[in-house]
């Protein structure tokens, strides 16, 4: 099944995508502020790709 | 009570003490106001935020047959020329004439930074001192005279979260905004940003020193906008957007890792900018504001359903609970987002605390105060004269 990817050197961890996850597969850790993604959770939706404004999220 | 030079002295020798916005945060919650104002000299705030109103001045010498460059692209962005024969702005926001909005200025910008080569192509009606009509070719950061980053606003003080009573799905510069309520985007990194630590200016004005883009650059002026008479906390600090500050620097020093080009769903193109300023901890009133929390930073969620420039307030928020990822709103708990990068701007915190510390980047005490009193004018429309 097909999962999104983070790209690492495109992502500043702003973490807009985590309020339009439904699951809550990305998240930001409260301590780093970094992104975490969690395969498990994910749906497959897609809902972050697009809204990621630095395109770090794809297919 | 502390001077400038004082501190400044301490920075030289090697003495000054200097800690990020979260650390001193977490130093006033353990020892009080009191030690901070006694033992913190310097303390870095910072922000990573999408910053539309940037751009950068360019100066590319001249060809020969000389042109008086009218019209510009730049990547097939236009960038403005109406400045002499060859000097150029590219802002941010402007959109490719063939890409649309997948690439724009904040890209041709992004691409400079990193050295890659730009198409230019402009063009003239031609005058006797300036002859040439058509000018295509390539320029980089190195090819050209002057790459100047200035952006009109950046680094708001605050600003307000955004929400969607409507039932459709809304593409704003807020982000996407989910249909009922689904979700509440904010944009500021609260008690980590510059102008929370420093709620009426007190130590930032004209000429002010900073880090902007991964480089040294200065506080030009009061930014665009600018609204230091927003209604403010107990604390000063402002419940929506405030104060603004309008930057500068050289771009050619800069780095990609802090000024990153970036598409808004449905809205646009935006530049990322880091900015970080050092706040100095003058007496125990610059300690109190450098000590503030989440807790006691509020902002308005707005409405962005409404299609007005007064949207309706649904609710005051403080940071801590924006920055927990929900937030109650209708009797329902909605998730957050944050635009900015916590992260980065964590990072930037620590770099220019690093800067200081080796004793390589001097505090520059303002040379001109920005304005208190500055009201945000509406635009209204107007027949005949005012």
């Amino acid at each position: 099944m097909q999962k999104i990817k983070i790209l690492d050197s495109k992502c500043i961890n702003c973490g807009v995508c985590t309020a339009l996850c439904p699951t809550g597969a990305l998240v930001l850790d409260k301590i780093t502020w970094e992104l975490k993604f969690s395969e498990i959770k994910c749906i497959n939706c897609f809902a972050c790709e697009a809204s990621c404004p630095l395109g770090a999220i794809k297919k | 009570m502390k001077t400038f030079e004082e501190i400044n002295e301490k920075i030289k020798s090697g003495r000054a003490v200097v800690l990020t916005a979260q650390e001193v945060k977490e130093l006033a919650s353990k020892d009080g106001i009191k030690e901070v104002a006694k033992k913190v000299d310097v303390v870095t705030t910072a922000t990573f935020g999408a910053m539309c109103s940037s751009g950068a001045f360019l100066n590319f010498g001249h060809a020969d047959p000389p042109i008086k460059m009218s019209k510009i692209w730049l990547n097939d962005v236009p960038a403005y020329g109406g400045i002499a024969a060859v000097d150029a702005y590219i802002g941010a926001t402007e959109q490719s004439e063939s890409e649309g909005i997948n690439y724009g200025g904040a890209h041709v910008i992004e691409d400079l930074v990193a050295g890659k080569k730009i198409k230019i192509k402009a063009i003239s009606k031609g005058t006797d001192c300036y002859p040439r009509r058509e000018f295509e070719g390539f320029i980089d950061k190195n090819s050209i005279n002057q790459a100047i980053l200035f952006n009109p606003r950046n680094a708001y003080q605050n600003y307000n979260a955004a929400t969607n009573t409507s039932d459709k799905i809304l593409y704003t510069y807020m982000g996407t905004l989910l249909p009922n309520c689904g979700n509440v985007n904010y944009s500021t990194t609260g008690e980590l940003s510059p102008l929370m630590n420093d709620p009426y200016l007190r130590t930032i004005g004209v000429g002010t020193r900073i880090f902007l883009g991964g480089a040294v650059g200065y506080v030009a002026w009061e930014g665009t906008q600018h609204n230091p008479m927003q209604e403010r906390a107990e604390n000063g600090v402002p419940i929506g957007g405030g104060a603004t500050l309008a930057l500068i620097g050289d771009l050619k020093n800069m780095s990609t890792e802090f000024l990153r080009a970036a598409v808004v769903k449905g809205y646009g193109v935006t530049l990322y900018v880091g900015v970080g300023i050092p706040i100095p901890v003058l007496d125990e009133e610059m300690a109190r504001f450098v000590s503030v929390r989440d807790e006691e930073i509020f902002t308005n969620i707005i409405d962005y359903a409404v299609p007005s420039r007064s949207r309706p307030v649904l609710r005051r928020v403080s940071y801590a609970e924006l920055k927990s990822g929900s937030v109650t709103l209708m009797g329902r708990k909605v998730p957050t987002a944050p635009l900015s990068s916590f992260s980065k701007s964590l990072k930037i915190a620590e770099i220019l605390k690093s800067w200081i510390k080796e004793g390589k980047f001097l505090l520059q005490e303002p040379v001109q105060h920005l304005p208190l009193d500055r009201h945000f004018l509406p635009l209204n429309e107007t027949k005949g004269e005012l």
